[in-house]
């Protein structure tokens, strides 16, 4: 469950952001749309916790992110958000099964081989677990961003322009699997978009307009 | 997968550079470790060498060579002295213990002391095959001496004059016969042959006669050869010289007043060996510094290289140390991640380090040859300090860069693509 209210983001003395309430139910789904520099990746990023708001309140599963202090910022987020990115950004010193532990390990849980094993099958990468990320096709490195991101089974799954540099094929097959994944988790899941191959496959739509007001 | 793994995996990505930083700080290390071990052994062996002996009185001339000549058996005497001096010497009330030295024959470049029983307790040597020498033109022999010269119980050799090899051959009457090797004591006495003080009287004495039969022998045609008696030693005493006199005080006091009275109130020179060595070791100890601040340098080259090539790696990570902050890491995990990478060098640098410098050591011990008291199996504690400061020193410089992530803003790195 996820609600967020009078969200106000001041970047320095010249900008600041407001972004509309929001209320998704457990589980439920919802593309995020908006022109570029509406501040979609900001609004993610709020809710990621990666940035702190100015003003309003940002509850997700009954905890409020303001009321946490960075550390337990930090562990909440990798326990309960997954994150994927415009490009999958994978770790290149290692291997595709130890990019996907390392998101456990990140989190503070116990490396469990079984489930990243299954997760990777599950997204048809098993074969490719003990392979560099330099000799993966960029479908195949998004499907693992996208198991990194799963992997603790998070309750918020919050995804930028993941389909943004995939091709009409590979990007069905992730929007597929996110949706798919994300009803496995009972997850909410947002994805900042405006590809309209992604759009289609949700009925929830929140649009972000254009409000940044230039202050000087 | 522990943080741990994830510098390791992190350095291994990048294998060249890892190598580099390694032995580069590998290198500064061991040229530390190599310095502390070799002034170690050289100081244990300096102080090993003249333990029990106080004083060494000798011809007049410089005071250290007279230490280097008849303590370490390293430099040529500086002259002889009147055998009715030393004695003389013997009796003053602070002299404990006196031990005669007559040098001046080698064989093969190993010194040939004349000396009595006593020079063997002084070093508390102990016989390994056969006997102490007793008689005239018996010599035992030190241990390594025993193996570089491939002599045993029972063979005889005759003795070179001079103390470097290549010295002309005595007369072939004047043969020494092995009657005893001494067990390895890892001082200089395992590097000599030990004879009694007569027998380099009689082989020079010998000579001098023979010498003389020969011009004879040249002028008349007849062969006196034959006709040469045994050398009478008691009915030249007066004539004869030893090399030095090694001086053990009876009391502390002796330290105040003999070498004053020797120095000002005879023809003889005495010489402190512990002032002397500590002498040498500050005039060796100036090169030791500049070898040692060598190593720093490249130690700190090292460590600037280690700085460097974190500095960089971090910048071509900062997406990855972003993803992983989204990911759930706190910015103190990865500093220890950042700071473990450091560390890691700094330890298989320390690593290669140690052996680098145990390996020289070893090296020069065994260029040295075996009498040499240079060995790479033997620690110091020392090297525990400096291996801790060498991984200290990793974590620090790699604190650094790892202080950079603190003020890194990680949405604005993963929006920045």
């Amino acid at each position: 469950m996820l609600s967020t209210r009078n969200v106000f983001k001041k970047f320095d003395s010249r900008s600041e952001l407001r972004f509309p309430d929001m209320d998704l139910k457990d589980a439920e789904q919802c593309v995020l749309v908006g022109d570029s520099g509406t501040g979609k990746t900001t609004f993610l990023h709020l809710l990621a916790g990666l940035l702190q708001l100015d003003s309003g309140k940002i509850i997700i599963n009954e905890n409020e992110l303001n009321q946490f202090n960075q550390v337990q910022l930090d562990r909440f987020r990798g326990q309960n958000i997954g994150l994927i990115f415009q490009k999958s950004h994978l770790i290149s010193a290692l291997n595709v099964y130890d990019n996907v532990a390392l998101a456990q390990q990140l989190a503070g849980q116990t490396e469990d081989r079984q489930l990243i094993e299954d997760l990777l099958r599950e997204l048809d990468i098993y074969e490719k677990r003990f392979e560099k990320i330099n000799t993966l096709s960029q479908g195949q490195a998004q499907r693992i961003a996208i198991a990194r991101a799963l992997i603790n089974k998070p309750k918020l799954i919050l995804a930028d322009e993941p389909t943004a540099s995939l091709d009409d094929k590979n990007a069905k097959i992730v929007a597929h699997l996110l949706i798919g994944q994300a009803e496995r988790c009972e997850a909410n899941l947002i994805i900042a978009t405006h590809d309209q191959r992604v759009k289609d496959f949700f009925d929830k739509e929140i649009r972000i307009e254009k409000n940044e007001d230039v202050l000087a | 997968m522990k943080t741990f793994s994830l510098s390791w995996k992190y350095l291994w990505a990048k294998p060249l550079s890892l190598l580099l930083n390694v032995v580069l700080y590998g290198l500064g290390m061991g040229i530390v470790i190599f310095l502390i071990l070799a002034q170690e052994q050289l100081s244990g062996n300096i102080t090993n060498n003249s333990k029990s002996i106080d004083l060494v009185v000798g011809a007049k001339g410089s005071p250290m060579q007279l230490i280097l000549s008849s303590i370490y058996h390293v430099d040529y005497p500086t002259g002889n002295i009147a055998l009715k001096d030393a004695e003389k010497l013997t009796i003053n009330r602070f002299v404990k213990t006196a031990v005669p030295l007559a040098l001046g024959d080698a064989y093969k470049g190993v010194r040939i002391v004349g000396t009595t029983s006593k020079y063997v307790e002084i070093y508390n040597a102990e016989i390994e095959t056969g006997e102490l020498w007793k008689h005239e033109m018996e010599v035992c022999l030190g241990a390594f001496a025993a193996e570089k010269l491939n002599l045993s119980v029972g063979d005889e050799f005759v003795g070179q004059h001079g103390l470097a090899d290549g010295g002309y051959e005595h007369d072939e009457h004047s043969k020494f016969r092995v009657v005893g090797i001494l067990a390895p004591t890892g001082r200089v006495i395992d590097q000599l042959i030990h004879a009694n003080i007569e027998a380099v009287w009689a082989v020079h004495q010998l000579e001098e006669n023979h010498e003389e039969t020969e011009q004879t022998d040249s002028v008349t045609g007849v062969n006196f050869s034959q006709l040469i008696p045994s050398v009478n030693l008691h009915s030249v005493d007066s004539l004869r010289e030893i090399t030095s006199l090694l001086i053990g005080y009876r009391s502390p006091m002796g330290a105040m007043q003999l070498p004053r009275y020797v120095n000002q109130k005879t023809n003889m020179q005495a010489a402190s060996p512990a002032f002397e060595m500590a002498r040498l070791l500050t005039i060796v100890g100036v090169g030791v510094e500049v070898f040692e601040v060598f190593a720093y340098i490249i130690l700190a080259v090292a460590l600037l290289s280690v700085l460097i090539s974190i500095y960089s790696a971090l910048k071509d990570r900062k997406y990855d140390l972003a993803v992983m902050r989204a990911l759930g890491a706190s910015k103190s995990t990865l500093f220890r991640s950042i700071v473990m990478e450091g560390m890691m060098v700094a330890f298989i640098g320390t690593v290669i380090g140690l052996c680098f410098g145990h390996l020289m050591i070893e090296l020069v011990g065994f260029y040295m040859g075996s009498g040499s008291s240079f060995s790479g199996a033997i620690f110091s504690n020392k090297e525990v300090l400096v291996a801790v400061l060498g991984l200290m020193s990793g974590a620090v410089v790699a604190m650094i860069p790892a202080y950079e992530l603190y003020k890194d803003d990680v949405s604005k790195t993963l929006t920045a693509d």
